[in-house]
């Protein structure tokens, strides 16, 4: 297809937006507080792995658009 | 008012903009909904992409600075908030829901602003932002049909039936260009349908070869910028195909990538973003369709 590599883009987008629903699912879901004190610590904390996820999702798209649209493969 | 159309012969004028008929469009049929089954998030719905309109309109009529529409966007979320038309329960698609009342807000804020601003980036050639929309809008709504929310999957017959009438007069050769009133009207019309159904990762699933587009845009550039403050990064050949330029100070973008095989004419390329919507929006109503599957 002519333009394979573009269409390799948006699916490595779909399975890095679906894999990053399930750590925020499955890991930052069930961290809860003992206290209620604590439940703005944990929401911050949460907010800042998010955070975390987001910088880590750009760089990740970063390299496989850098493999997918390298010159070599060109 | 008209403007150039860049891609055509020189002297070819398009009348500009669209947007005042796209929120009339999409305004009189969410109330008519609204008519039939009054739900707060339809009036949230009209009233986010109103607030969308005015800040296309005052770059339609002043060019902004690059900075001005993602900011002034926030102002599209505010009717949502104001009214407290969401979910507090973000779904991921497959795995679940996480509850985060606080955090949710930013979700709001992002989804208006993210959504605007790529249809918004992808309204480069004559036909694409309306038929991209008229596709995402239709998946969106088969979507949340699957998802048991119908009451939302009408609120996305406006944004269908909207994209499809103006698609007629915007394929090429256009005779009308949405401008930015337009084109961030579209996206946050249908962010806003997407928070009410609470199908946040869904829709921006089927929306991401738009999203795609504005990735690979900030990332070449590595700042907001004004694409009329960029270098090209394509030109129109003497038989009015369109070639990709070697210009390293460019940006990258969908339209250049797929003119990497070599010239295209307009309509081709407009056609090429048209299948990878269509691909996407089955990407999107497949990944709702397994999610159900897995949940039930």
């Amino acid at each position: 297809m002519r333009h394979a590599r573009v269409y390799a883009m948006v699916v490595a987008m779909w399975a890095l937006m679906i894999a990053g629903g399930g750590i925020a699912v499955n890991v930052l879901g069930p961290i809860h507080a003992q206290d209620e004190s604590g439940e703005a610590a944990v929401s911050a904390a949460k907010a800042a792995a998010a955070v975390g996820l987001v910088v880590a999702w750009v760089w990740a798209l970063s390299r496989i658009k850098s493999a997918i649209f390298s010159p070599r493969r060109a | 008012m008209v403007v150039p159309d860049a891609h055509k012969a020189p002297g070819t004028t398009v009348a500009r903009p669209g947007g005042p008929a796209i929120l009339g469009g999409f305004a009189a049929g969410e109330l008519a909904l609204y008519a039939m089954h009054p739900a707060d998030a339809l009036l949230a719905a009209v009233l986010a992409t109103a607030a969308a309109f005015a800040v296309g309109l005052a770059d339609d009529l002043r060019a902004m600075g690059g900075w001005f529409k993602p900011v002034a966007l926030v102002a599209a979320a505010v009717p949502i908030l104001a009214i407290g038309a969401y979910d507090t329960d973000l779904a991921f698609p497959l795995f679940g829901e996480v509850h985060i009342p606080v955090l949710y807000v930013g979700v709001v804020v992002a989804m208006m602003v993210v959504m605007g601003n790529t249809v918004n980036s992808i309204d480069v050639l004559n036909g694409v932002a309306s038929g991209v929309m008229a596709i995402s809008g239709a998946a969106l709504a088969a979507a949340l049909v699957v998802m048991g929310r119908h009451d939302a999957a009408a609120a996305c017959a406006p944004i269908v039936g909207m994209s499809i009438a103006l698609w007629r007069h915007h394929r090429s050769p256009s005779r009308v260009f949405p401008g930015d009133s337009g084109a961030l009207a579209l996206g946050c019309m249908y962010g806003a349908v997407a928070i009410h159904g609470g199908a946040e990762v869904v829709a921006a699933i089927i929306m991401l070869p738009a999203i795609t587009n504005s990735f690979l845009f900030l990332s070449s550039m590595r700042r907001i910028i004004e694409h009329r403050e960029a270098a090209r990064p394509t030109r129109v050949l003497p038989d009015l195909r369109l070639e990709a330029t070697g210009d390293a100070r460019a940006p990258v973008t969908l339209v250049r990538l797929l003119l990497m095989g070599g010239p295209m004419t307009e309509p081709a390329i407009a056609r090429a973003i048209l299948r990878m919507s269509a691909f996407s929006a089955c990407l999107g109503v497949a990944t709702a369709a397994a999610s159900q599957a897995v949940m039930a």
